[in-house]
């Protein structure tokens, strides 16, 4: 009798044991949830030990790791699972509502008077645009659909938020892959961008010294939020979420009576939503959705169109000074700031411009292209946006 | 008198944006003579009106009317409020039956559709028309609904339509999805690339000619302000030369004696502070919650 329930005992003990461990991580793991585990923790490591984008890439590569953790569905803790924690965080990226609030941060926080003061550099965020339409060219050439095209093309804007807000509404199965391609390459502006930049300008174009830009009244950086607003989005309605509440934030910081709002907006709430987006987006790259080779289409696409927009920006700026008298020439180092990798590409600009002549201080001018890249790339979101859907 | 505008001004911006609100509810389906077609909750076979909701936001048909003409006569069944069937989602379709007892349920009007010679749906004060569509009763043939359908050249019109579909889009023919269609319009990207580069350029353009201009502006403002302020300095000189006052110091002396004044009145301080503060320093100290006991120490060098 006593043989019986003891051996009863143990079975039962044994089966819950033999349960649990089917539950673990460890009875799940597969060898994609590893190369995954590592992809994250090797983003960790370029965020520490490198500075790369810290504040992106470490909550992305947590988030990859978290994301890969390996567990038995149905026990509602992935992402991809209806009501739980990380689903619902997931909710804003789905529906495209961190982006916007993003924006609005980066509104707050931009000063756009280098801009305002030579209004001509905004021509150079425009034709670093040029790479979103190639990488979209490239996508359709791979037998991509359209709106999958579309959303990888947006890789090249080299803007996280707007490439996240059009994925969402374009192509959702690949928000993983776009985002974490466009937040890698975004991360990585320090070491493709001076390679282009020198294949394409001369010794003597790399020291060209600028006309110092000339101040700028608050009441044209008032202006400039209220004018661009109208100009933009009459143009381009579809990207009303994105530059609306863009220029709601520059117009929260240059009005000078809602210094609060404008401080909260880039500072607290850009931080909690930068947060969010980033341990969602990475934990959203389950290694069963993720490791596909679409997705290494779309990372070899994504680094060929940053390649190209940098190319671009470069171009265009040796375009213009064809028109430019001597002394307003604009030194093409500036050109790879038309992607709107803001302030990352103008840092760029600025030290590549600094080895070539000590006394050469790009940062101020690659601001105006850079920010003009971030209008550009928004409303080239809009534009395939209003086409493709 | 500026509040006094605003008072006005704020509730006048809200009738006026309350007034361009739109219902974007439609009568899209009308099946008049239904001898073997739908059949409702309880069985029975009776004419059914459709109504769509276009627009993206869900809107409750609870309140709204819908009045039915016939041979001259007008009969009004107000959709009851408070049921959640008569909410339309965005997109959404609702269909009543018209079996003219009315007593069924909310989805059931009080007239039937017999000699119909036009229906309408009237918004909530039951007087303005939101949609009404005009009925030929004798051309209506058995089980053959007429609704909007998408015809060929793009624009939807009111049409005998081929099948009847309740609670459903009236345009059943297989639709290519819009990026699709465009892609097999623009297989190689052409087209997008060269439109949307022209958009985005000319957008920032067009920025760019608005702020050279204002920039323009600012700087010619600027510029008449320098001068005038210039001729003012000019206009001051010349009256000063004219022997109104001379100052007896120079420039210097005058700024050394508006510094020393300046920090004579920082070190003065004739009001003391009322407020007293007492910020508590000691610190208690308790081996419960010091670390120096519980963690291995680093080696000092």
């Amino acid at each position: 009798m006593l043989a019986e329930v003891t051996n009863g005992g143990f079975s039962f003990l044994a089966d819950n044991i033999r349960d649990f461990v089917a539950l673990t991580g460890f009875a799940n793991v597969t060898w994609g949830h590893l190369i995954m585990i590592a992809v994250g923790i090797f983003f960790v490591f370029l965020a520490i030990r490198y500075k790369f984008e810290p504040m992106l890439l470490l909550p992305i590569g947590f988030g990859i790791v978290l994301g890969n953790i390996p567990f038995v569905p149905g026990t509602e803790v992935g992402i991809y699972e209806d009501g739980t924690v990380l689903n619902y965080l997931y909710f804003g990226v789905v529906k495209g509502i961190y982006p916007p609030l993003i924006f609005l941060g980066i509104g707050a926080m931009t000063d756009f008077s280098a801009l305002i003061s030579n209004p001509k550099l905004m021509l150079i965020g425009a034709a670093a645009q040029v790479g979103i339409f190639a990488a979209y060219a490239a996508a359709l050439a791979m037998g991509f659909s359209a709106a999958e095209a579309g959303s990888i093309g947006i890789i090249g804007g080299a803007d996280g938020p707007t490439a996240i807000f059009l994925t969402s509404k374009l192509a959702p199965e690949f928000l993983g892959a776009v985002a974490i391609s466009a937040y890698s390459y975004m991360a990585m502006v320090p070491l493709i961008q001076p390679i282009v930049m020198r294949l394409f300008t001369t010794k003597k174009e790399r020291v060209i010294k600028m006309k110092p830009p000339r101040p700028v009244s608050q009441r044209e950086k008032i202006f400039f939020p209220i004018i661009g607003v109208l100009l933009t989005t009459f143009i381009v309605p579809t990207a009303i979420p994105l530059l609306g509440m863009l220029f709601l934030g520059n117009l929260l910081k240059e009005s000078g009576v809602t210094k609060r709002l404008a401080v909260t907006a880039s500072g607290s709430m850009i931080d909690i939503v930068t947060i969010l987006i980033g341990i969602t987006v990475g934990a959203s790259t389950q290694a069963t959705t993720f490791l596909t080779p679409r997705s290494l289409f779309i990372f070899f696409i994504g680094a060929c169109s940053f390649f190209i927009a940098t190319m671009g920006g470069v171009l265009m700026v040796k375009f213009m000074n064809l028109f430019l008298k001597p002394g307003n020439k604009i030194n093409p180092l500036i050109g790879n700031a038309g992607v709107s990798a803001v302030p990352a590409a103008a840092r760029v600009s600025q030290d590549v411009g600094l080895k070539y002549d000590r006394s050469n201080y790009l940062l101020m001018h690659a601001m105006g292209p850079n920010v003009a890249g971030v209008i550009g790339s928004a409303v080239a979101a809009g534009i395939l946006l209003g086409f493709l859907t | 008198m500026r509040k006094l505008l605003l008072i006005f001004l704020i509730p006048l911006l809200g009738i006026t944006a309350g007034y361009g609100r739109t219902h974007g509810l439609r009568i899209n389906e009308v099946l008049v003579k239904n001898v073997d077609n739908y059949v409702d909750d309880y069985g029975h076979r009776s004419s059914w009106i459709e109504i769509h909701n276009t627009s993206h936001t869900t809107v409750d048909l609870g309140g709204y009317y819908l009045r039915m003409t016939a041979n001259g006569t007008q009969t009004l069944y107000r959709v009851p409020t408070g049921d959640p069937r008569s909410v339309v989602s965005p997109l959404g379709y609702v269909l009543f039956f018209c079996e003219g007892t009315g007593t069924k349920g909310t989805l059931y009007t009080n007239f039937t559709l017999e000699d119909v010679e036009s229906i309408a749906l009237l918004s909530q004060n039951g007087k303005d028309v939101i949609d009404e569509v005009s009925i030929d009763y004798a051309a209506q043939k058995e089980d053959t609904s007429i609704g909007y359908m998408t015809t060929g050249d793009g624009t939807e019109k009111f049409v005998v339509l081929p099948r009847t579909t309740p609670n459903s889009t009236n345009d059943t023919e297989p639709v290519v999805a819009r990026h699709e269609r465009f892609r097999q319009m623009d297989p190689r990207g052409g087209v997008m690339a060269l439109t949307a580069v022209c958009v985005v350029m000319s957008v920032l353009l067009i920025l760019f000619l608005c702020f050279k201009v204002l920039g323009n502006y600012m700087i010619a403002v600027s510029k008449r302000r320098e001068k005038a302020s210039k001729k003012a300095k000019t206009g001051m000189d010349v009256q000063s030369s004219k022997g109104a006052w001379e100052s007896p110091y120079t420039g210097d002396e005058i700024a050394a004696i508006a510094m020393a004044l300046q920090m004579y009145h920082d070190e003065l301080h004739d009001k003391e502070s009322s407020v007293l503060t007492i910020n508590r320093v000691a610190r208690a100290y308790s081996p419960w919650s010091s670390k120096i006991y519980g963690l291995r120490q680093f080696n000092k060098k």
